[in-house]
């Protein structure tokens, strides 16, 4: 069985959840003995440095694609896949992961024989529905070995929606918190893009309905992240009490270290890495019941509190639950670091091994 | 093909055997042309001439090794998911047939070979297997044969005409329509219909007096993909949609599409019914699918709020609005309505309204008992033409008046059920087809603790609660704290919502 992987993804520059994750796979895999190169299809913002020199790191595009179709898309698109061809060619064929379904379609026109195809979707299937995504998907990864959902639900409902090759496999984390988050914290803690699919505004809705019943008087609200929605969120913490609007972090556990409870009201989520994050350092959620990632990892409840996604009213009673009970946060805390367990690097990447000798049977 | 194979493929009538599995996912497979040449644990047998879809052999042996299993059967329906059954179980779900096709099935080869009446039909090219002759083995059902992705509908666009354009007529219409300046037209693209004046047609009615220069057109179910539907939908600056789970209709830059969301509280399907794969598959495509074009939302109440927001990422703007919720308040506030429609001032009135007319169950027991003594009609929302007995009318016109005049609302779950909730008198819930339908499709809220009434399952309980609210009209009270409670899910009136949508949709 040959030991050679290629990770291929949108881009592999941005702090995003899957290119996280891609990283994480790279190294981990690299770790243990795998030839492997991650692709990242277009460059975006700054470069990140990759330090680890265990795996290669290669771009198909020193530029991003122009905004509008024609001539000169279609000449970075073939150089593009010009230079994916030549990266797959520069060694006996192994396993080819695709992140997302844009860098698939990409690789759908190269010449794959002899390549086992694994294809990745980072979010629900509710996610991919919304946009354009599900027709992609159902189009791309038809015929990859092995599509893989995040969660055992997805998984059945992509079956359903007509991929009968559906599996899933969890994201790892990162690194695991060596230590607890700070108990006395009396802060909630909102960790992400700011736009409309995640919903910071319902949660500044939800703080304005807490502050109006004069509760939670010696918490503070910790907005960390910036996108589209910054101007509203500023114009919204004009009037609101006790609330920052700080700058995105390289390492969230630096964030979420002095965070009591973590907000999660998103309309649309895969299996977000930052609760994962956060659970796995301690601190309990109050999550909108957004996907079935999210219901997984509060695992019914055990690890946090479930609300109706965009309901403000129900976020801010959820929140306040959590943060009027010291003892309901440090166990569902307790129990949240003990569920994250099952999605510790290691063991995750035994299941990567277990699932690239299925795929090349 | 593979020197250590998983799998044999046995092919008995010879042929190009090479070619005809190459794209198999699974590689550790061969193909032989009789049994005792198979040299796999596992085995399945094909006619020459079946091009086996990708992941099947797969699909089987990973389902037959995981579950310890002597045979794989491959499901044609995506709801079986890896699954254990027995012989009679496996013949119910082919209950029309009683047999299975060869190549739907993997046979552990050690199994197999003490079968010899089956092994022998097999051996001599049999293409469908007999399941009661299976009745030693251990079977798991799984995904294997033919799930591929469902037809989309295919809908006009220049794709579709490029080549065959006068074998795609809409495509073609749509195609020229785009090249034109949007116009101020509405297309109101409905299902169900405008067989009742209920909200989509009370809008359209408003709007043609207050903006008459806007011209209208409207396509029910059955016209769509006509030419003219495909014009409209290229010119009109306005898509006005009532069913969530419409696939998509193409969409202009600057048009805007407006979804009006008025329908009852049953579970959408497609998100939180796990049967959602027993619908047709046009309507299993998630609620999710056409959200992201919508741009305005209109919903006839809160409780529609509610649903709309819960089950579909909208994140839109939405107008609370209910035009038939106005027609109903106005009607029953004017206090000539129950002259106007000729009825006895004597009697007491009950509107009978039903979800479809395949719902309406024999209501002879219930018009000989009552003839007499209380006024009787019905009512369907798609208005199609009842067999009633006499003594129960059917109204398909003026049906907000007919509901403002009721004194006493039966229904089962039809849509008209919020609107008369406004005026807070009693609902008898009739569900007839409670089990099939309620219980397992599920309601986003308790039916059982939010009606104004009391819910039953058939016309002869409905019987005793009429006799005793002819006694005594009181009879029904213990509900009246809900009545103001089920008032408050259907939302209040302000008079002016063909107003209020209108603006909020010229505003988007």
């Amino acid at each position: 069985m040959s030991k050679r992987v290629v990770l291929l993804a949108n881009n592999i520059d941005e702090l995003g959840g899957a290119q996280r994750v891609v990283q994480v796979l790279a190294g981990g895999l690299a770790s243990r003995g795998y030839d492997v190169t991650i692709v990242g299809v277009e460059p975006l913002g700054e470069r990140t440095a990759h330090v680890a020199s265990t795996y290669q790191v290669e771009r198909l595009l020193e530029t991003p694609y122009p905004k509008q179709a024609g001539a000169e898309l279609d000449s970075l698109r073939a150089g593009a896949l010009r230079k994916l061809q030549a990266i797959l060619d520069a060694g006996e064929p192994g396993i080819l992961v695709t992140a997302q379904v844009w860098a698939m379609e990409h690789a759908l026109d190269c010449d794959l024989v002899g390549w086992r195809t694994i294809g990745q979707f980072h979010s629900s299937i509710e996610a991919a529905a919304f946009g354009k995504d599900l027709d992609r998907i159902l189009r791309a990864y038809r015929d990859v070995d092995q599509f893989l959902a995040l969660t055992s639900v997805d998984a059945m409902r992509f079956t359903q929606a007509g991929l009968n090759n559906a599996s899933w496999l969890p994201n790892p984390l990162a690194q695991w918190p060596s230590e607890v988050a700070n108990p006395q914290s009396r802060t909630v803690t909102y960790l992400g893009r700011l736009s409309a699919e995640k919903a910071p505004m319902t949660l500044m809705q939800a703080w304005r309905i807490i502050c109006e019943q004069g509760r939670l008087g010696d918490w503070n609200l910790n907005i960390i992240g910036s996108g589209p929605h910054d101007v509203q969120i500023q114009a919204a913490m004009t009037d609101l009490p006790r609330v920052q609007l700080l700058a995105p972090v390289a390492d969230p556990y630096v964030a979420l270290k002095e965070t009591g409870i973590l907000a999660v009201p998103s309309l649309i989520e895969g299996l977000p890495l930052v609760l994962m994050e956060a659970l796995a350092i301690g601190v309990p959620a109050v999550a909108s019941d957004c996907s079935a990632g999210v219901r997984e990892l509060l695992d019914e409840g055990r690890c946090g509190l479930l609300v109706n996604r965009g309901d403000a009213a129900a976020l801010a009673s959820g929140l306040c639950e959590l943060a009027e009970n010291d003892e309901l946060r440090a166990r569902l805390g307790r129990q949240g670091r003990e569920h994250m367990l099952a999605y510790e690097r290691e063991r995750i990447l035994d299941q990567w091994e277990q699932l690239f000798e299925s795929v090349n049977r | 093909m593979n020197a250590n194979p998983d799998v044999s493929i046995i092919v008995t009538s010879g042929g190009d055997l090479d070619g005809l599995f190459a794209n198999q996912t699974l590689r550790r497979f061969e193909v032989v042309a009789e049994f005792n040449a198979a040299g796999g644990a596992w085995v399945l047998f094909a006619p020459e001439y079946v091009v086996l879809e990708r992941h099947i052999v797969k699909n089987l042996l990973l389902a037959a090794e995981q579950n310890g299993a002597d045979v794989a059967v491959g499901a044609v329906r995506p709801h079986l998911l890896p699954t254990t059954v027995s012989v009679e179980e496996l013949s119910k779900l082919n209950a029309h047939s009683g047999e299975i096709p060869s190549t739907h099935v993997l046979f552990r080869r050690e199994w197999l070979s003490a079968q010899t009446a089956l092994l022998d039909e097999l051996v001599k090219g049999a293409a469908r297997i007999q399941i009661s002759a299976l009745i030693e083995a251990k079977i798991i059902v799984t995904i294997a044969q033919e799930v591929i992705a469902p037809k989309l509908r295919k809908m006009p666009n220049a794709k579709n005409a490029k080549g065959s354009p006068f074998k795609n007529l809409p495509a073609l219409a749509f195609h020229f329509a785009k090249l034109m300046p949007l116009k101020n037209e509405v297309l109101f693209d409905v299902e169900g219909g405008r067989a009742i004046d209920t909200e989509l047609p009370a809008l359209a009615t408003q709007w043609r007096v207050e903006h008459p220069k806007v011209h209208q057109h409207w396509v029910a179910a059955r016209n769509r993909h006509s030419f003219t539907h495909a014009w409209h939908l290229g010119r009109a600056r306005w898509l006005v949609v009532n069913e969530v789970f419409r696939n998509r209709l193409p969409k202009r830059e600057g048009q805007i599409m407006v979804v009006a969301a008025c329908s009852m509280p049953l579970l959408r399907v497609g998100r939180d019914n796990p049967d959602w794969v027993l619908q047709p598959t046009s309507e299993r495509r998630p609620a999710w699918s056409q959200v992201g074009r919508w741009d305005l939302a209109c919903v006839a109440s809160p409780l529609n709020e509610q649903i709309l927001r819960s089950s579909t990422a909208f994140v839109g703007e939405v107008v609370q609005a209910s035009v038939f919720g106005d027609a109903v308040i106005a009607a029953a506030s004017e206090p000539h309505t129950k002259s106007q429609l000729t009825l006895d001032q004597d009697r007491p009135v009950v509107v009978l309204t039903f979800f479809t007319a395949q719902s309406v169950p024999d209501l002879t027991v219930l018009a000989d008992s009552f003839r007499d003594t209380i006024q009787l009609f019905a009512v369907t929302d798609d208005g199609s033409r009842l067999q009633l007995p006499d003594g129960i009318s059917q109204v398909t016109e003026n049906v907000a008046k007919w509901l403002a005049v009721a004194d006493l609302l039966v229904t089962d779950w039809s849509v008209l059920t919020l609107e008369f909730g406004r005026l807070q008198r009693p609902i008898i819930a009739l569900e007839p087809h409670r089990v099939d339908v309620v219980r397992r499709r599920g309601t986003y809220v308790d039916l059982m603790s939010v009606l104004p009434g009391p819910v039953v399952e058939s016309v002869s309980d409905v019987l005793p609660l009429l006799h005793e609210w002819i006694k005594d009209r009181d009879t029904l009270s213990s509900f009246n704290e809900r009545s103001a409670s089920f008032a408050a899910l259907a939302g209040q009136t302000s008079g002016e919502a063909a107003k209020r949508i209108w603006s909020a949709m010229v505003g988007v």
